[in-house]
């Protein structure tokens, strides 16, 4: 992995530091780059100066929750084709979505979804087919 | 001509004594209805004296039941004084006019078969038998009772008409234009005994009127209740018109059948016709007095009473409604609807006593009626405390209700009672109140006996509602707890289930930081147990199970542990955490284990919500006060959310922050078991917050 030329990033948003800290040590130990966010607002801010790869997005957050984040990350112009993945602890989050806002969840749902307690092998294996689904592996 | 007086003077004395004897039977040991009931009495026997003298044909027989007559109404004013005095409530300080008044009117009739009395007969009408002529005792007679007692009575009336006001007042007022009409009336009648000839149409026009006048007016203000006279006067008016029409009606069936069709078939030998129809007329009216009577009750409810309603129908309707409600809101607008609709209300209103009505200004109201179980007459209570009654608990329950529009308040208590006309039993539980009557009649004993059974029922229902609300709560609770737990559980698990997994693969192994991992999972779990612990503990305040140990403890030791506690957290996320107190002890009488989880809790949040900065931790005394102040460098709380940081589930505006939001809740609900205080201020987002904690010093 080391030997990758180019490092891809990943930009964790989760209000829980210490579940962040564990994706990080096992996404470093995969051999990704990792940008960090306690919460969306946070997120927008770096997200402002850098352009990852994948952005893993947890929705229950305080200030700005995951949804609202993706509504914004999705409507604008410079980040919108990011590849997002939610993480949630509740299931399947289009639901909420399809609610909270019709026309958006039919013209760019493009985002995944994983459960929290998805095993972390299995989170990496989620975001290498992401990048290979982009040609970045 | 003839037969008019004699029927007339048959009906009245009917009605009289039927009145007479409702009244009395109403309340057998009251003066009022007692001394109502002689007078009537001595109405009557003047009446039927006057009809069975009309038949007499003989002299001694004339003159016999002429001097009865004059008897039986010379007891009249005595009668009356009596009564009037009764209510006015002024018997005891007339005792010995009124002792003088009997005996004067016994000596009188004793004397009265002396010529003195009645000196003889005199023909005035030619279609009459002569009538009884006046000797010299009568005119004294006359002189002492129509002027002096009957004149003392009116003096006592005007005189008490003065110095009362509202209700009395119309009282008196009545019964003085009532018994004025008919002794004027009366008046008529002593003319002839002079042998005075009077235009006969006045006898017409008055012998009808007098006595029911006078007894239909007179009584209808002697009780406060005005509904008592109203059944009073329905029954009076149903059954003498039942008796009389079943007479005519048995006279004349009677003949007709007899004459026109028995008479063809069995000859002009009267009896045996006679005899027949009589059977056959009385089957039918046996048959038809009920639907008679029925019939007459509907006509005298339309014309007489407007406003009545039938109290069963309300009763039934009431509860029949009731029975299919399970909501509060519900329970609430069938009473008020029904019971304005059937009484023709101003309006009203009901009211589920909760805690939060300990501040609404019916504090004394309410204990009142948690005493005595009571219907609260209001119009009745101002009477009696115009009257200088005395001045007890009841006044301060009169005095929360003299300025509002209530006039009557049915207090409904936790456990229905249906028998002895009472209320209820247990706590109040909830107050239905009623405004006046559109008509502003009062409101009658009926009304107050239909409200006693609607009392009952209204309590069985709340109780109900109260029962499927707590219920449909617990589980509303029950819903949002599982769904919060199940849900804010997954994250710590989440992050063991990741830790976990770190240490099975090479990368810790390579580290060898094992110890810290195992410490992280130590505090996860800690979390996870936490949240537990609130759930248990709201599951124990909402089925009211929570047990408190009260102790004498120092509060430095309980809040030091939770600092002690804290510490590793707060050095974990970079915060500095003091505390300080004071040098000596602070005692409380307190539960250990409930302070302390207060403490720890808000120094929890003060470490969740807190990224950067200090919490500083101070106890102290204060007039009598122990308090915690936990100051945090953190989020803050939002204004808004301020006041319902205590509530259930709320979790400082934010959806989402792990915890369930029960921790502030749970704490609340201890601290207010311990008569304490717990808040907290803020000078809004981003700027900080501190709680407090007040508790009481132990002596």
């Amino acid at each position: 992995m080391a030997e990758q030329i180019k490092k891809h990033t990943i930009l964790l948003v989760d209000d829980e530091a210490d579940f962040r800290n564990i994706l990080k040590i096992k996404l470093e130990a995969a051999g990704f780059n990792i940008l960090e966010a306690s919460n969306g607002k946070e997120a927008l801010m770096v997200l402002a100066n850098n352009k990852p790869d994948v952005i893993l997005l947890d929705i229950m957050m305080p200030e700005m929750d995951g949804i609202e984040t993706l509504f914004k990350i999705k409507g604008n112009d410079e980040t919108r084709n990011l590849r997002v993945v939610m993480l949630t602890g509740k299931g399947d989050p289009r639901e909420e979505i399809v609610r909270m806002n019709k026309k958006f969840a039919q013209e760019s749902g493009a985002f995944d979804y994983l459960r929290k307690e998805t095993d972390l092998d299995l989170i990496v294996e989620k975001i290498n087919k992401i990048l290979t689904e982009d040609g970045k592996l | 001509m003839y037969s008019y007086f004699l029927g007339i003077n048959f009906l009245n004395g009917l009605v009289v004594s039927i009145l007479g004897f409702f009244v009395v039977f109403k309340n057998r040991r009251n003066i009022i209805n007692r001394t109502f009931f002689l007078m009537q009495i001595a109405a009557a026997l003047w009446a039927f004296g006057f009809f069975i003298w009309g038949l007499q044909k003989t002299e001694t027989g004339l003159l016999f039941w002429g001097r009865f007559f004059c008897l039986a109404a010379s007891f009249i004013p005595i009668f009356y004084l009596h009564w009037i005095l009764a209510l006015l409530g002024k018997i005891r300080e007339n005792k010995i006019i009124l002792v003088i008044g009997y005996l004067v009117t016994l000596l009188i009739a004793f004397l009265s078969y002396s010529p003195f009395y009645i000196k003889g007969l005199v023909k005035i009408f030619s279609f009459y038998p002569p009538g009884p002529l006046a000797g010299p005792l009568y005119s004294l007679t006359t002189i002492f009772e129509y002027f002096i007692l009957l004149g003392y009575a009116y003096f006592q009336l005007f005189f008490n008409y003065f110095k009362s006001t509202g209700y009395r007042r119309a009282q008196i007022k009545y019964v003085t234009l009532g018994a004025g009409l008919g002794f004027i009336g009366g008046m008529v009648y002593f003319a002839p005994m002079y042998n005075l000839h009077l235009p006969i149409i006045l006898y017409i026009l008055t012998s009808p009127f007098v006595i029911l006048y006078t007894s239909i007016y007179t009584y209808a203000i002697t009780k406060y209740r005005l509904m008592d006279i109203r059944l009073i006067i329905k029954r009076t008016v149903i059954f003498s018109v039942v008796v009389f029409l079943i007479t005519i009606v048995y006279v004349l069936a009677t003949f007709l059948i007899s004459s026109l069709i028995f008479g063809k078939y069995l000859g002009a030998d009267g009896l045996k016709p006679m005899l027949l129809a009589g059977v056959l007329v009385s089957f039918l009216i046996a048959l038809g007095i009920r639907p008679l009577y029925e019939f007459l009750e509907k006509i005298t409810d339309r014309y007489f009473f407007k406003g009545e309603y039938q109290p069963q129908e309300l009763i039934r309707t009431i509860s029949e409604k009731l029975i299919t409600s399970l909501e509060i809101n519900k329970i609430q607008k069938i009473l008020t609807e029904e019971i304005v609709k059937a009484m023709k209300l101003e309006g009203a209103n009901f009211f589920v006593l909760e805690t939060s009505m300990k501040d609404l200004p019916i504090k004394n109201l309410i204990h009142y009626l948690n005493q005595q179980k009571e219907i609260l007459v209001v119009q009745e209570m101002k009477l009696q405390y115009q009257d200088g009654f005395k001045k007890d608990e009841r006044y301060l329950a009169y005095k929360d209700l003299e300025q509002t529009p209530a006039a009557v308040v049915v207090p409904i208590y936790e456990k229905p009672e249906f028998e002895n006309h009472k209320l209820g039993s247990g706590e109040l539980s909830g107050l239905l109140i009623l405004k006046g009557k559109k008509s502003g009649d009062a409101f009658t004993n009926q009304d107050i006996q239909t409200l006693e059974i609607i009392a009952s029922q209204a309590s069985i229902a709340l109780e109900n509602a109260k029962m499927y609300e707590k219920i449909k709560h617990l589980l509303e609770t029950k819903t949002q707890i599982i769904s919060i737990v199940s849900h804010q559980i997954k994250n710590p698990l989440a992050i063991i289930k990741g830790l976990a997994s770190l240490i099975n693969s090479d990368i810790y192994q390579e580290k060898n930081n094992l110890k810290e991992v195992a410490l992280k999972i130590k505090q996860t779990t800690d979390k996870i147990f936490m949240m537990i612990n609130n759930v248990l503990d709201i599951q124990k305040i909402e089925s009211g199970a929570l047990q408190y140990d009260f102790k004498k403890i120092d509060l430095r030791k309980i809040v030091e542990e939770a600092v002690e506690k804290s510490q590793v957290l707060a050095k974990e996320k970079g915060l500095k955490l003091d505390f300080k107190t004071e040098n000596k002890g602070i005692f409380a009488i307190a539960d250990e284990i409930k302070i302390y989880q207060c403490a720890l809790n808000l120094l929890d949040n003060a470490i969740k919500f807190t990224d950067k900065g200090f919490i500083k931790v101070k106890l102290f005394t204060q007039d009598g006060w122990a308090i915690l102040e936990i100051e945090d460098t953190g989020r803050g709380i939002k204004k808004d959310v301020l006041p319902k940081l205590f509530n259930k589930f709320e979790r400082g505006g934010e959806e989402v922050l792990s915890g369930f939001g029960l921790g502030l809740y749970i704490a609340k609900i201890f601290i207010d078991a311990h008569q304490g205080e717990i808040w907290a201020e803020s000078g809004g987002e981003g700027k900080g917050s501190k709680f407090f904690i007040k508790l009481k010093l132990a002596e």
